[in-house]
């Protein structure tokens, strides 16, 4: 039995996903879409040929996208803009539990009384956040190298034209997007370390150091509070995309 | 940005003509999307299709450059439709466009003159 409001929704839904459409974008194909199944209908075909006809004859999976997406820059930035928000949000959490995980582990460990010298524990507690880290920074290396691999080859994952255009899958969208993201984080972290060693060998005597690097540690907390709220507002602004006024006009 | 192959038109060709075609269109009063692709087919005799989808990006971007506004609006029959209407410097582009392909028509006609051409 075919269903014309589900076949409509899944079809808007797959317009959707490929960033390259406003809401009144689709709620215009949808009333296009309308139009045309009326007259297909009126000429005798059944509802199903209708729907067929009328979506073919709007234009291709392929080329409805990127004939909007010259149009929409806006909008296949704040999609690309979204992802990349939530995989940091999500580099972010998993940063923390990681955090957490070590830190807890440190904690249970002396609490067991497997080693109760509070010597232990710290040597414990930062060898495990090494290895984490370490760990963790190797993660994003492959990733940084598989953004490379895939820059450099992209054709061959049928990534040329990779946002709002031809010859994409989803999957191979979600690992440009983390490994990007891979790469900013680890650069990031990089010009970081580079930046704090030399601001701290250059300005800072031994007697400051121990000040400093305690409200280092506070500011770090602070920023990563502020950068996890201004992500999440982003990602919440970001998938509710507005209908803009402009395209609404003036009513008579 | 359309759909000319099962008629010979070239790809070129249709794009080039799609703005005035628009511009003179809804020079006739107000229309929204179907209506205008209803309108093209009939005014080339169905010689020209346009593959539907393609005319809302250069709607939009028609918009953009200030050259017609656009409304929503309900139907009778309850169907929510976007229209579109010339504004005023959509008129004087229609004006532009006009005399530019009038003057290649007239060329075009003039270098045909006294050239056998059998179509």
């Amino acid at each position: 039995m075919f269903d014309l409001e589900k076949s409509t929704a899944d079809w808007l839904g797959d317009l959707r996903q490929s960033g390259a459409f406003e809401d009144f974008d689709l709620e215009e194909l949808r009333s296009h879409l309308a139009d045309e199944m009326e007259q297909l209908v009126d000429k005798g075909l059944s509802e199903k040929e209708a729907f067929w006809v009328a979506t073919s004859r709007v234009g291709t999976r392929e080329e409805l996208p990127r004939e909007y997406a010259k149009v929409n820059s806006r909008a296949v930035w704040r999609h690309r803009l979204m992802w990349m928000s939530v995989a940091i949000l999500a580099y972010l959490i998993l940063n923390g539990i990681i955090g957490l995980l070590s830190q807890g582990a440190a904690v249970a460990t002396v609490s067991s009384g497997f080693a109760s010298d509070l010597v232990i524990l710290l040597g414990a507690g930062m060898d495990a956040a090494f290895i984490v880290s370490l760990s963790v920074r190797v993660l994003l290396t492959c990733g940084a190298l598989g953004c490379v691999y895939l820059v450099l080859y992209r054709d061959r994952f049928g990534l040329l034209n990779w946002h709002g255009r031809a010859r994409r899958s989803r999957s191979s969208i979600i690992v440009f997007y983390a490994a990007t993201v891979a790469l900013t984080v680890l650069f990031l972290t990089l010009s970081q370390f580079v930046g704090v060693a030399i601001l701290s060998t250059r300005w800072l005597t031994v007697e400051t150091w121990g000040t400093a690097s305690s409200a280092a540690s506070a500011g770090n907390v602070i920023f990563s509070v502020l950068l996890a709220v201004f992500l999440v507002s982003m990602v919440f602004v970001l998938s509710r995309p507005k209908k803009s006024e402009r395209h609404l006009g003036p009513e008579r | 940005m359309t759909d000319g192959k099962h008629t010979g038109i070239s790809k070129d060709l249709v794009a080039a003509s799609a703005t005035p075609l628009i511009l003179s269109i809804l020079g006739q009063g107000e229309a929204y999307g179907y209506l205008i692709i209803k309108r093209v087919r009939e005014l080339s005799g169905g010689q020209m299709e346009w593959a539907d989808g393609m005319l809302y990006p250069v709607l939009h971007r028609l918009e953009d450059r200030g050259l017609i506004e656009s409304t929503w609006r309900e139907s009778e029959e309850g169907r929510r439709r976007k229209y579109y209407r010339l504004k005023e410097a959509g008129l004087r582009e229609l004006r532009v466009q006009r005399s530019h392909w009038l003057l290649v028509n007239k060329m075009l006609q003039k270098s045909w003159e006294g050239q056998a051409c059998s179509t």
